[in-house]
């Protein structure tokens, strides 16, 4: 019966159920929205880590700690056979990756009153279908990732600075290993953009063989980097390529060691979002309880008259409750209805949040994404708060007399 | 001689007023029979209002006895209050109290609701009392689309719906011109008359009072005279 009157109730008091269907439904709807953009956040940070360097890297000993930590003596020999020489069952991805330091430089030709306008950027040596540098794979504007022969592929940025273009050349300048200089004048076969500026401005990308002769190391990597099907097991595949290669003056290392000051500032951005969420989860707490004590309250002199006509106190609390619970769960529902669409339409457009991210070294344009659990806690959120505020409004309205009610003003 | 229906013996009621005690009430005693039709009149503040809240299970006594066929109703908790307000009496304000957005077929049928009445029959007994305070064809209309005699009509309408043994109506002709307070008193006595509904109602108007049959006038909360008349 509570279900039949409250129902009655909503319906006929439209005004006042409409206010607070549609707190609860912006409530959750904000909720969902921000639950969205912080997974967005989340997801971009560590999908920059792993696409980029794997969920194991192993480096040469002492590399890491060094001050320059590309320098060519940390360059791993034998590379292509010790690579294939490393099993494990739970490694779906392998490849040696050789990244150096190079100087960028607009080939001038003959004109030598030009100035020549030049960029140090960091060079990636792959293979041209590596499974690695997803941000730059996806974000090829022209021409392809890497050609078979030789070739360059840079941001579309530092082709602005460097004033070259897709077709063109430029001249890469290095060091071999003898710190003599070199350079290799290499046609650009492909500009990108990886929707971060520090990586468009630090990052070409040039095949492995490439690489190799730019450096003059042939059979050498800086690193291999592996990709492993449950990102959970990678320190204990790390521990048995350890094993693999002991003695070889190599240092194997997990995502979270390789990248643990990343980690640190995702662990941040979670405290931060956890402190975001909890704000909104405030207000929209705050937007809820007022709107159904204010429905409630309202109607003070209405509940009086309906008890002297003979409702009794629990069916009081009861009606008011199973209002609040009806209002709350429906406007949750439609506040996830749209929250979702929402979520889902961003997560294809992106949001671009600019130097917030970028000051961080990841992508500028994050992608909300949905989650599972997020929703739940939508859906209960927008239900509890309704549940919650209906109950303490009920027993106010329950506390008073009935003759107090008639005359409350 | 009549059932007594109610019975009041030295009720007291006293009002806190921040720290100062103001006493509505000051020894009220006297009975009610089945079938009356009686009228509590006095000056505005003379403890009335209190009188037929008190009765009705609306508010409380401070002190002294008052028995609802037998049971002293300061014994009762919350719930057997509200039962004695769904089933025993029926209560018509000052100023209607209909629920806004319900219709009048739906203010009249709440108390029905409650008492989980079949739909069959709750539909029978609403028509029948709408057509009885002559609402028929206003069954569908909304508070704020009647007359101040409509909507007491509709009070009437809907303390009558559980088949109470008192109707107890405070000032139902306060808020209402002369001639339809004689019509809602018409109605009232028709009730009396011919559903043997017993009416206690409050009043300050000499037309009004002439409809009762039996007269208890109140003073600075206590009664001054108890008259009873052969005819209303």
């Amino acid at each position: 019966m509570f279900a039949k009157i409250a129902l009655l109730n909503i319906v006929k008091h439209a005004k006042r159920s409409v206010v607070v269907f549609v707190a609860v439904a912006l409530a959750v709807l904000v909720l969902c929205a921000v639950g969205g953009v912080i997974r967005g956040i989340s997801d971009t940070v560590l999908g920059s880590i792993v696409p980029t360097a794997g969920h194991i890297v192993v480096t040469q000993e002492g590399a890491k700690d060094a001050p320059n930590p590309y320098d060519l003596k940390f360059l791993i020999p034998q590379a292509d056979s010790r690579l294939a020489g490393l099993h494990d069952d739970r490694i779906t991805v392998q490849e040696s990756v050789l990244t150096f330091t190079a100087l960028l430089v607009e080939p001038v030709g003959t004109d030598s009153k030009k100035e020549a306008r030049n960029l140090g950027m960091l060079g990636q040596g792959v293979r041209p279908d590596t499974r690695f540098l997803a941000n730059i794979r996806g974000g090829i504007t022209q021409g392809a990732f890497l050609p078979e022969g030789r070739g360059i592929l840079l941001s579309n940025q530092a082709a602005r600075l460097l004033g070259v273009k897709a077709g063109g050349t430029v001249m890469v300048l290095t060091s071999d290993r003898g710190n003599n200089p070199w350079y290799q004048e290499l046609p650009i076969t492909g500009l990108f953009t990886s929707g971060s500026d520090q990586v468009d401005l630090s990052t070409f990308v040039v095949s492995q063989d490439t690489a190799r002769s730019l450096v003059d190391a042939e059979g050498m990597s800086r690193e291999f980097r592996f990709l492993v099907k449950d990102p959970d097991t990678a320190p204990d595949v790390a521990a048995a390529l350890r094993s693999q290669l002991q003695g070889q003056g190599l240092r194997v290392e997990p995502w979270e060691v390789t990248f643990s000051s990343l980690l640190t500032i995702l662990q941040f951005l979670t405290i931060l979002t956890v402190i975001i969420r909890a704000f909104f989860v405030v207000v929209a707490g705050s937007v809820i309880t007022n709107s159904i004590l204010m429905t409630v309250f309202e109607r003070t002199r209405e509940h009086g008259t309906l008890r002297a006509i003979g409702l009794k106190k629990r069916q009081l609390r009861g009606m008011i409750v199973t209002e609040g619970l009806l209002l709350g769960g429906l406007g949750s529902v439609a506040g996830l209805a749209l929250g979702i669409p929402l979520v889902l339409v961003l997560s294809q457009i992106g949001l671009d949040l600019g130097s917030a991210t970028e000051s961080l070294g990841f992508a500028s344009k994050i992608y909300p994404a949905l989650g599972g659990v997020d929703l739940v806690f939508d859906f209960l959120f927008g239900t509890l708060i309704a549940l919650v505020a209906s109950l303490y409004a009920s027993r106010v309205s329950a506390r008073r007399s009935v003759s107090e009610s008639l005359t409350h003003t | 001689m009549a059932e007594t229906i109610i019975s009041v013996r030295n009720v007291k009621k006293d009002y806190l007023l921040g720290k100062t005690i103001i006493p509505a009430l000051k020894g009220i005693s006297f009975d009610i029979h089945e079938g009356e039709f009686l009228s509590i009149v006095g000056p505005s503040g003379c403890g009335k209002s209190t009188m037929l809240n008190i009765l009705g299970c609306i508010d409380k006594a401070t002190s002294g006895q008052v028995t609802f066929q037998g049971t002293d109703l300061s014994t009762l908790n919350d719930d057997q209050e509200a039962d004695i307000r769904l089933n025993k009496i029926g209560f018509i304000f000052q100023s209607f109290n209909l629920v806004a957005v319900l219709d009048v077929r739906e203010n009249v049928e709440f108390p029905l609701l409650l008492k989980k009445v079949a739909p069959a029959q709750r539909r029978k007994i609403v028509d029948r009392l709408i057509d009885l305070v002559g609402l028929g064809e206003f069954a569908n209309h909304k508070p704020d689309e009647l007359s101040g005699g409509q909507r007491q009509r509709v009070a009437i309408a809907r303390a009558l719906v559980n088949s109470p043994r008192l109707v107890i109506a405070d000032e139902p002709t306060a808020n209402l011109d002369s001639d339809t307070s004689v019509k809602i008193m018409e109605v009232m006595k028709a009730l009396n008359d011919h559903e043997k509904v017993s009416f206690i109602f409050s009043t300050h108007n000499d037309l009004i009072e002439k409809y009762a049959r039996r007269v208890i006038r109140f003073r600075d909360g206590l009664i001054v005279a108890d008259e009873s008349k052969s005819e209303g």
